[in-house]
Formats: structure tokens, sequence, C-alpha cells
């Protein structure tokens, strides 16, 4: 037989089963933002690694400038070396056909004629693999090729040695170097409709570039923990071939971007579940108190008749748990769909070349459980006090209250009441405070996160890119070319830009990124310094972004040491800097140097031509823009022509999914708002049904019931409003320099609609969420209620 | 200002046969309530001995008072202190469940007459019926001593006069001492032993050779 303790606890449950379903949300969502963040972390983890095992993505690669063949061979003796394969890697221009951009960048890299690649692996997603037969045949990266429509049968025209080659699209394929589809470490973000990879027959590039029986690259299996020796052995033996510094795993560029992505998603993973469950605890703790001191009778009766501190411990306790147990059940439903939806937009955004959809019910369980213990736990104290009580004074009605604050206020009593109410019992009004502080936190954390991408964006795109146009030249070209595209119809302003990259190096720390070159007068992009001044570099001075100032661990006046990353026998540039004032730039981490300085530093080392820029940006009127692009795109040497709509369009495409995310932390931290002040103001009612209702025998219409209800509510939201905002904003501030990733530095920025929706929305919600309790009142029986010592 | 402190009970020495109707009677503040906390193991004395049923309660701990108000008492209040989501039938089951070997819940609700109401809920009965599951309540796990802290003092006559008779065949019929409390002068011609309070103290006790019925009694 079910024990009648029981019984009255699923009567309880019953009786306030919207609050019980309201702790349960509050604790659903905690346990589905946990279970959905980290479904799909461990699933995108294990989708990197089965894509790099079963692909065999290279554990060091050594780029040369050439070598014959034979060297293959001899490397796959070098001591922890497990597999090794060399091939041709090469950036060049690519033409388009009509209907798609004229000309990208291309990178064509090598696969063996007539065996699999014994590293980095294509997976083929469309089409068919490579033939034999001379036809030339290409296999393009999916990101590319979805971007810019290919389909098999389609063709496209890399430019070799100067020569226009068709080569015909056999097949769409994923690859492990390419999930993060960026050309190199210098580009945070991909841009699939500027770059593409090109997977083409080894044979057949080495008859177009003269390339017979040679390679320029190698990329290497090591034995576990031997990459680093493989790749710095295999450049000793190789400098005769001109090789270049090896790249590890940990440094290939698509990995490192998406090591990044992981590693600024896992705090988010881990503080906002926290943060929903540490606020059910909160609700639980809220609710039990207010329930346990509505039945001190029953509990002093319980204790009377002999039932044990435990079993009245364990009875309270158990309502917490349910509480629990109901929001790990509904979280792990909510969670499953949100990690689906996780994963369905990591697809959308990245070719993964094999998909782990595991359902971890390791997760599931650990999510379950944690509803469950921090339900517990908020039920824990005022079980124990429940537990504790002495039956005497259990049986004597209302604890003692502190009337002395209470009494002293001399107000109508329409105020008085509400205010006396609060300060009779101080500290279960700031539990319950602290209740809606908690949900008011939640609501500009999450807002704050939102506000503060926005801001971001804002900031790089609106207050550092001011052009139209940005061009890109092959190879560097002269300064005077610029100014030629200056004088074009249409062309308001051109300015050259010159970047270069460069590996920076303090205090025994290295940073790989880009060095742009900023011409005196500059207007079409501008620096944001500190305070929002605008700063330029100084002759011998860098100027660096704030997430270099971390990273470097540097200081205005600091030595700075810029070294060229593609440094050879030939041509090698290093130089030191002096740090000027940093750059608040979230996007990207370049450095600016002027251009006359970067120019003399770097050019004539690298055997550059004088006045060398890589580059223009362009100010073109609006009218101007399409015909101006046209010229742009037959113009010979020009490999790059972006819009600044593009540009946006690029970086919106790119963090969807974040703000999407931002986005339904919103909609989670409402719902959160919702449930918490529900329960704070039900439980309130649920407390006080016997007062209220003898409130109305005496005669006070359910008007004044309800004002007086709402007073006491509304100052319980206001106080937890004022606690929340603070430290809403300290926490989504922590959790955004957790939570930086390579490519972006998002700064605190709230804007000022978030902090009064976030701490208006409390009353609003107090209202709505108050409402059921107090139809409850207007319909109860009054002589019933009244006639019940304990409600 | 500092606190000082006002003893509830003093000299207070009186010593009851078992299954005896025992009535205390005296003004509020007169320590009734207090002696019947004391002798119930709610509250502990600060010095002095209690003994009940050869049971010593002065140096038992919290745990073992537990067990004595368990084994040996059964409490009545004024409130009634029912559970207001269980009905009257399964609040007198969750007392009985503490019992080895209680009464049958139902038979004992049909001895205070209420074998119509047990599956009623509390707020559903009148103030003498919820006294009556109350009564019930404290019977069904056989206690040695019902302990009733004014039982009737939120009644109107009649139904005190039927909770009345219910805890009188409670102490003739099935043996259990009954220990009542209350301020109203009536009450004491139905007692075996009437314990008459003042300010603290015992003002005397006198025993009733020829204890009334409680129809008899008028107030």
């Amino acid at each position: 037989m079910v024990s009648r303790l029981h019984t009255k606890l699923l009567r309880d449950i019953r009786a306030g089963f919207w609050q019980i379903l309201a702790i349960s949300v509050v604790a659903g969502l905690g346990v589905a933002v946990y279970q959905g963040l980290m479904v799909a972390y461990e699933n995108q983890k294990l989708s990197y690694a089965i894509s790099y095992d079963v692909l065999r993505f290279a554990d060091v690669t050594v780029a040369m400038k050439r070598a014959p063949r034979s060297v293959v061979r001899q490397m796959a003796q070098v001591p922890g070396v497990r597999r090794v394969e060399g091939r041709i890697v090469l950036d060049l221009e690519v033409e388009q056909g009509p209907g798609r951009r004229p000309r990208v960048t291309g990178r064509l890299v090598t696969l063996p004629d007539a065996r699999e690649s014994e590293v980095n692996r294509v997976r083929l997603l469309e089409g068919r693999l490579h033939s034999g037969g001379p036809r030339r045949d290409v296999l393009l990266e999916a990101s590319f090729a979805r971007k810019h429509h290919y389909r098999p049968g389609d063709s496209l025209y890399p430019v070799l040695e100067g020569k226009r080659v068709a080569f015909q699209v056999v097949g769409i394929v994923s690859s492990p170097e390419y999930i993060y589809p960026v050309q190199s470490k210098q580009f945070l973000m991909p841009t699939p409709e500027l770059f593409g990879v090109l997977f083409v027959r080894q044979s057949q590039v080495e008859s177009l570039l003269g390339m017979s029986g040679s390679i320029n690259e190698l990329v290497f299996l090591t034995h576990p923990a031997a990459a680093d020796r493989v790749g710095y052995t295999v450049m000793n033996r190789l400098r005769a071939y001109g090789a270049q510094d090896p790249m590890t795993r940990k440094e290939q560029p698509s990995n490192l971007l998406l090591q990044s992505d992981l590693d600024g998603y896992r705090p988010m993973a881990v503080t906002m579940p926290l943060l929903f469950l540490g606020t059910a605890a909160l609700a639980v703790s809220m609710v039990l108190a207010r329930w346990a001191q509505a039945q001190r009778g029953q509990i002093g009766f319980l204790r009377a008749s002999g039932f044990r501190p435990i079993a009245i411990l364990l009875h309270f306790l158990e309502l917490g748990l349910v509480a629990g147990a109901g929001g790990g059940v509904l979280g792990s439903l909510l969670g499953a769909q949100f990690a689906r939806w996780i994963g369905a937009m990591y697809d959308t955004l990245l070719h993964i070349p094999f998909q782990a959809r595991d359902a971890h019910p390791e997760i599931m369980l650990t999510g379950v459980l944690l509803s469950v213990i921090c339900c517990g736990l908020g039920a824990f104290g005022p079980a124990r006090q429940a537990a504790l009580l002495p039956p005497a004074e259990a049986m004597r009605g209302s604890a003692p209250a502190q009337p002395r604050l209470a009494a002293r206020i001399r107000l109508p009593l329409i105020i008085a009441l509400p205010l006396r109410n609060l300060l009779r019992r101080p500290l279960r009004t700031l539990g319950t405070a602290s209740g809606v502080a908690s949900s008011v936190m939640l609501l500009v954390l999450s807002g704050a996160l939102l506000d503060s991408m926005d801001h971001s964006l804002g900031t790089y795109l609106n207050d550092i890119q001011h052009y139209d146009l940005i061009v890109g030249f092959a190879a560097p070209e002269a300064e005077s070319r610029v100014y030629h595209i200056g004088r074009w119809p249409g062309v308001s302003r051109a300015e050259p830009t010159l970047e270069l990259p460069v590996r920076l190096g303090h205090a025994g720390k290295e940073e790989e990124t880009v060095v742009i070159g900023m011409t005196p007068g500059a207007r079409l992009r501008r620096l944001p310094g500190p305070e929002g001044r605008a700063v330029f570099p100084l002759p011998g001075g860098v100027l660096f972004t704030n997430a270099l100032v971390h990273k470097l661990t540097l200081e205005r006046g600091d030595w700075l040491r810029l070294e060229y990353t593609q440094n050879t026998r030939e041509f090698r540039a290093r130089t030191f800097l002096r740090s000027g004032p940093p750059v608040n730039q979230p996007v990207g981490n370049p450095v600016y140097v002027r251009m006359d300085d970067l120019q003399r530093r770097f050019g004539r080392p690298l055997g550059l031509p004088p006045n060398s820029v890589t580059g223009a940006l362009l100010a073109v009127e609006p009218a101007f823009e399409a015909g101006v692009r046209r010229r742009l795109n037959t113009m010979e040497g020009v490999s790059l022509v972006q819009s600044k709509q593009e540009l946006v369009d690029q970086i919106n495409e790119l963090t969807a999914y974040s703000k999407a995310f931002m986005t339904l932390f919103v909609v989670f931290a409402c719902a959160m708002a919702f449930a918490v002040t529900y329960t704070a103001t039900d439980s309130v009612l649920w407390e006080r049904t016997r007062e209220l209702a003898t409130l109305r025998t005496l005669g006070f219409s359910q008007g004044r019931v309800a004002l007086l209800v709402s007073l006491e509510n509304m100052a319980m939201a206001g106080l937890g409003a004022v606690g929340g905002l603070w430290p809403g904003a300290f926490l989504a501030d922590a959790l955004l320099n957790a939570s930086q990733t390579e490519g972006f530095t998002t700064r605190i920025f709230v804007e000022p609609q978030t902090y009064v929706l976030s701490a208006v929305g409390p009353f609003l919600l107090v209202f709505i969420a108050q409402w059921p309790g107090l139809r409850r009142i207007r319909s109860l029986d009054l002589a019933a209620t009244i006639r019940l010592r304990d409600e | 200002m500092g606190r000082s402190e006002v003893p509830a009970l003093r000299d207070v020495c009186l010593e009851i046969p078992a299954g005896e109707f025992v009535v205390f009677l005296g003004p509020s503040g007169s320590g009734k309530t207090t002696l019947l906390n004391l002798i119930g193991g709610l509250d502990t004395a600060s010095s002095g001995q209690i003994r009940v049923a050869g049971r010593s309660l002065v140096d038992l701990t919290e745990a073992a008072l537990t067990t004595y108000r368990r084994e040996v008492i059964g409490f009545v209040f004024q409130f009634f202190n029912l559970v207001p989501t269980l009905t009257a039938r399964e609040n007198v089951e969750l007392v009985a469940e503490l019992s080895p070997a209680p009464r049958d819940s139902g038979e004992v609700l049909a001895a205070v007459g209420l074998d119509e109401r047990q599956h009623h809920f509390p707020g559903a009965l009148s103030g003498g019926e919820q006294q009556r599951v109350a009564i019930a309540r404290a019977l069904v796990k056989r206690p040695a001593l019902i302990l009733a802290d004014e039982p009737t003092g939120s009644l109107d006559f009649e139904t005190a006069v039927r909770v009345l008779k219910v805890l009188q065949a409670a102490c003739r019929e099935m043996g259990h001492g009954v220990l009542l409390v209350t301020h109203n002068q009536e009450i004491v011609h139905m007692a075996d032993r009437v314990v008459r309070m003042h300010s603290g103290q015992i003002a005397e006790v006198l025993t009733n050779d020829a204890p009334a019925d409680p129809e008899a009694l008028q107030w």
C-alpha cells in the first residue's frame, strides 16, 4: 500500500501542480541547454575525429618550393612516420563561366592518379572520383561547389602558367583539411564565394605546370606524439628544396579554427545550464519554504504523532526531487531536439565528411541527474528546516515574526500591509526576490550576449570598414595601379593596401596573422582606438587588436617581432616595431603598420617591386558600382573583388547560428523568467490563501485583495529586478571573455533597452503570473477555507 | 534590555493512575497546555521528573521522545491539525502506519460516528466532524494516553458534547487514559479527576466518584 505520507505528497503536488511544473520547466530548460550543447559538442568532436581518422588527416605537413618525387620514399624512412604522400599544392586564379563570379582564388591540390591518397583523402558526396584518361577532371570541395552551384558536368577554368585551362567537374567532395574552408590561418572565416579547393590528378598538374616527377608538399601520418619531431627532421633534410616550417595538425588552419570554435563553445555549454539549474534550485527552495510555512500545523501534528524528523525531511525533499525528475524528463526531450537542431545548423555551415549523430545517453542521464540533484539541493534547506521544527512550536502556527521594522511603517493600510508582509520575514522575501533576480540576470545575460554580438559586428562593418569594394591583386603590384583605378568614373576614392602574412612574437609567445599597411590620411578603413578615438600607426610603430594584447601579453611601448611566415633561404623578412595603442577590432586579429614602413621593411627583403601593394579599397558611387566591378573583373592581375555588402552577407551567414543560439537563450530566459515569477507569486498566494480568504469575508473586494497581492508581488519583482541587472551584465562579460574564438573578439555591450526590458519584464510577468492564483482565490469556498486551520 | 525567564510551571507534583479521564482546568496562561506538552514529550522540562507508563521523559533524546510519542501518546488539538489534502480515512491511516498493531481505520471512524464521512476531505467536514477525525486519528494506534488540548474550544455546544462523548467512550470502553485541557468549568463534571491550575502551579486536585455523562452537561 502506498504510504499515506506519499498520498499527501501526491495530493500536494496535484494542488501545487502548476508551481511544480513551473519549477520543472526551469530545470528542464537547464537540462535542455546542457544536453543540447553537450551532445552537439561531443558529436562535433566525434565527427571531426572520425573524419580525421577515416580520411587520414595529416599529422604534419611540410611545404617546399619544389622537390623530386623520390623524396617521398626517403622521408618514409624518417623515424615516427607511418604514412607519407607527396603532392602539388598551388594557389591560382580560377575563372568561372557565365552566371558566376568571374574570378576566384583557387587552390589546386593533387591526388594520386591510380590509387587513393595515403594521407588526406577526400570523401565523395556527389558524382564520381577521378577516372583515368586524358580528360581534365576536377573534384570540387563542397562549400565552394555549393556556393557557386556547381554540379558534376559543369566546367571551370584555372589559370595555369598564364593559360586558361578547362576542367570538368566530376564530383563534389569533402575533405578533412577543409571542413572549415579557409585559405590560411590569416583568413579567420571561410569565404567560399571567393576561395575554392580543386582536387585534380597529379599527372595532369605535373604536365600543365611542367613539374613532371615533382612535388611541393609532403603530408605525413605519424606515430603518436611524433609529429613535431618528424616535421623538423623532414624540414631540415629538405632545406635544399626550400622546405618551410612544418605545420602540425594542431596548427592546420581548418582544424585550428574548428578547435577554437569548440573551445569557445564549451564555457557556454557549462555556464548556461548551471545558471538555469541554479535558478531551478532557488525556485524549489522558494516554493518549499513557503509550503513548509503553510504546513507548519501539519508538520507539528506529524512530529507530535511520532513521525521522525527524517520522514519529514524526506517528505519535503521528495517534492524537490519530483520537480527535478520532471525537469529531467522535460529537458531530455527538449534537449534531444535542441541537439538535433544544433547538428543541423552545423550541417548547413560546414561540410564534415562523417557526421556523428549519437544520442549520448550518458549526457542525457547526467542532465536528468543534474536536474534531480539541483532541485534536491534546493529542497534540502526548507526540508531540513521543516524536519527540525520543534513540534510544539510548529503547532503554535505562524513562525515568530520580526515585527519591529514592520510595525514602524505608518502608511495607508493598502501600502503598509504588503510592506509589512515583506518585512516580517526578510530572509524569505530575499529568497523569493533572488528567484526573480536570477531570472532577470538570465534575461540580461542572454540579451547582453546578443547585443554584444550585434554591436561588435556593427563596429567592424560600420566603424572600421568604410569601403564599397575591396580589390585583391593576384601578385603584388605597383601602388600607381591603385591611383589609376581611382581615376575611373564613379570611383570617388581609392586607397592602396598591402597585406602580408606574418608571425608575431613577444614574450616567448607567437601568433600568426596578417600585417596591413595603412596610408596616411586613409579614410576607407578607420581604426577605433581606446575610447573610440581613431588611431593611426606612427612611423616604426604597430597597432594591434585587443585580442592580441591578451594572446601576446603586449603593452603599449613593447617591441613586437614581425616575421614573414613564408621565409625561405632566398627571401627572409623580419623586423621589430614598437606597439601603439590597441585597436578595438572585433573581427580578425590583423596588425597595422604605416604603408611606407611595411614597404621598406618587408618589400625589399622579399624581393617585391618598389611601392608594392596587394590590393585596394574603393569608395564607389552606387550607380557606378556594377560597372566598376565588371571592369575590375576583366582587369589583369585582379584576383578578388568583393563588395561591402558581400562581406556583410558573409559575416551574417557565418554568425547566423551563433545569433540563433543567443536568440534561443533569450527565449529560454523569457520562459524561465515567467516560470520563476509564476512560482514566486503563486507560492505567496498559496501560503496566504486563508489570510486572503479572511480579508474577503471581512468585506474586502476582490479588486482590493488583488491590489494588496499585486503591490507585494511588484515590490518583490522590483527587488529582484534591481538585484539581477548587474550580475547579468557581469556574467555576460565573463562568459564573452571565456568564449572568444580565433576569429571573433566580442566585447560586452548592453543596449539600454535590454536593461529596461529585463527590469520591466518581471513586473509584467508578475501581473500575468499572479492571475491564475487570484482567480483561484476569487473562486474559493470561503467558508471551507476558513474552517481549515491549515491550508 | 535583557530577557528575563518566565517559568511556565513551578512546583508541580502530580500522579495520575492509568485509564483515568483527567481534566486540567484553568485560565489562559495557567500552564495547562505546557503541562500537557511535557507529558506528551513535545516540550522538555528544565528540571524535575516526568514518568509516563513507567518511562522517565527527562533524559530522553529527541529520537527517544519521538518513539515515546509514537508508541504511547495520541494527540487531539483544538484546531484539529488535519492534513487537508487527505480524506478523513487517509488522515487516520496516516497515523495508523506508525503503529505495529493499529486498529482498523474504518472501524475507528465508525466508532466516532463518521462511517458515512470517511472519504470526505477535511474542507467538506464540519468542525465537530473534523475533531472526531482527529480523535479517531489518535485512537487508531492504540495509545496508552490521549492528550486533548481544548478539543471543544472551537466547537458549539452540541458538537462539543458529541466530541466529549467520543473521548469518554475512548476512556471507558477502549481503556485509554485521557488527559483533557480546557478552561470550560462544565467539563470537569465528566472527569474522574480534576486538576485546577493557576499561574503555573497546581491549585488543587479533586477526584470525582460519579463522573457525569457528557449529555448531562450544560453551558
